[in-house]
């Protein structure tokens, strides 16, 4: 169970990589006035990063993390830092077919001490090797992302 | 004697072995049921399966034979692994172990990629499949010296279908159908699996503007 967390940032270098490839992900996240209390020292344990490939369609649901990550947080639930996630040059790449869809994700999960796990994320595209100009556009073979 | 240039990569049919192999699991069967039904006493019953056992036995004789006949089918790739928007040469060689009479056949090859979708409902699970591309090619093929060749061009396109993927429940697979017109009976058509990687054809690696769609 988890919600989505309003102080946590993800900001990525580019939101298209190809398999083989990495993509580099800074977080930051700044907790709100209503956690910069004593009551809520220490509740933050850490931000646990993950790339995530879903399935989507006619199927049941196929998913996996293919690289994860850590981000030690400070005591008041503060961290910044960059992550780079490494796509397997085995991965699926993102597609939009007839009874199938894989789509990717670069999802940060706040571990919450005896709470509910906040989670910000963002959508990215993974490309065949050579593709990088070829399938950042609207394609048969991949999903669109929201601006692209 | 066919020698063909020098393969990336050659794939060389299984069937028979497979073929073979249910054969025999027939022949046992059949032979199984009528040890039955001989100890059982039945006369009607032991002489519907004796004629069964007949039939099994001579499908298995008339299978061994036609695997004595030939070779099993190669499929020389000039480049492998097969990328998105490649095009490889295919030469097909088949071997004869026994004399057989010069002559011209056609050779159809058929291209599908294949998306399929394993879902459950209740305690059922079922699997959807949908062809998302297919390409059929037809060549002539000719027997000389024992062994038949063909070669055709294998486009595996850029837009349509995607890379092979196998992800549980969710699948994409590239199949390659090889059939040869009256050149076995028993090998009608052979079924091929290519692996198609993530991965572009180097005439089309990192072009801004493709035939694909419009510019940025």
């Amino acid at each position: 169970m988890s919600s989505h967390d309003p102080n946590l940032a993800i900001r990525l270098e580019h939101d298209i990589a190809e398999v083989g490839s990495s993509f580099l992900c800074s977080l930051k996240r700044s907790p709100s006035d209503g956690e910069s209390n004593d009551k809520t020292v220490g509740q933050v344990r850490a931000i646990r990063i993950s790339l995530r490939m879903t399935t989507e369609g006619r199927g049941d649901t196929d998913q996996r993390d293919y690289a994860t990550a850590e981000l030690d947080v400070d005591e008041y639930g503060m961290a910044s830092g960059d992550v780079r996630l490494h796509v397997p040059s085995d991965a699926p790449i993102s597609y939009d077919g007839e009874l199938i869809r894989v789509l990717w994700q670069i999802e940060a999960r706040t571990d919450i001490k005896f709470g509910v796990d906040q989670r910000s994320s963002a959508p990215v595209l993974v490309v065949p090797i050579g593709g990088k100009g070829v399938y950042d556009r609207p394609h048969p073979l991949t999903m669109t992302l929201p601006g692209v | 004697m066919v020698h063909p240039a020098p393969a990336a990569h050659v794939m060389v049919d299984d069937t028979s072995s497979s073929v073979a192999g249910c054969g025999g699991a027939l022949l046992v069967g059949s032979l199984l049921a009528f040890v039955f039904a001989a100890s059982s006493g039945s006369t009607v019953f032991m002489v519907i399966l004796g004629l069964f056992l007949l039939l099994a036995l001579a499908v298995v004789t008339w299978t061994i034979l036609e695997i004595r006949r030939w070779e099993p089918m190669e499929l020389h790739f000039s480049n492998w692994p097969l990328e998105l928007g490649s095009s490889t040469t295919v030469p097909v060689i088949r071997r004869a172990k026994q004399a057989v009479p010069d002559a011209s056949y056609k050779l159809e090859a058929e291209l599908e990629c294949e998306e399929s979708a394993t879902y459950t409902v209740g305690t059922d699970t079922r699997t959807d499949t949908r062809e998302v591309h297919e390409d059929e090619i037809v060549v002539e093929g000719h027997l000389r010296d024992r062994t038949f060749s063909a070669t055709f061009e294998l486009d595996i396109p850029l837009e349509r279908g995607a890379p092979s993927m196998d992800l549980g429940n969710n699948k994409v697979e590239w199949k390659l159908d090889i059939d040869v017109d009256d050149l076995s009976r028993l090998m009608a058509k052979i079924a091929f699996t290519l692996d198609v990687v993530p991965a572009l054809d180097s005439k089309h690696r990192n072009i801004q503007d493709t035939p694909l769609g419009g510019s940025r």
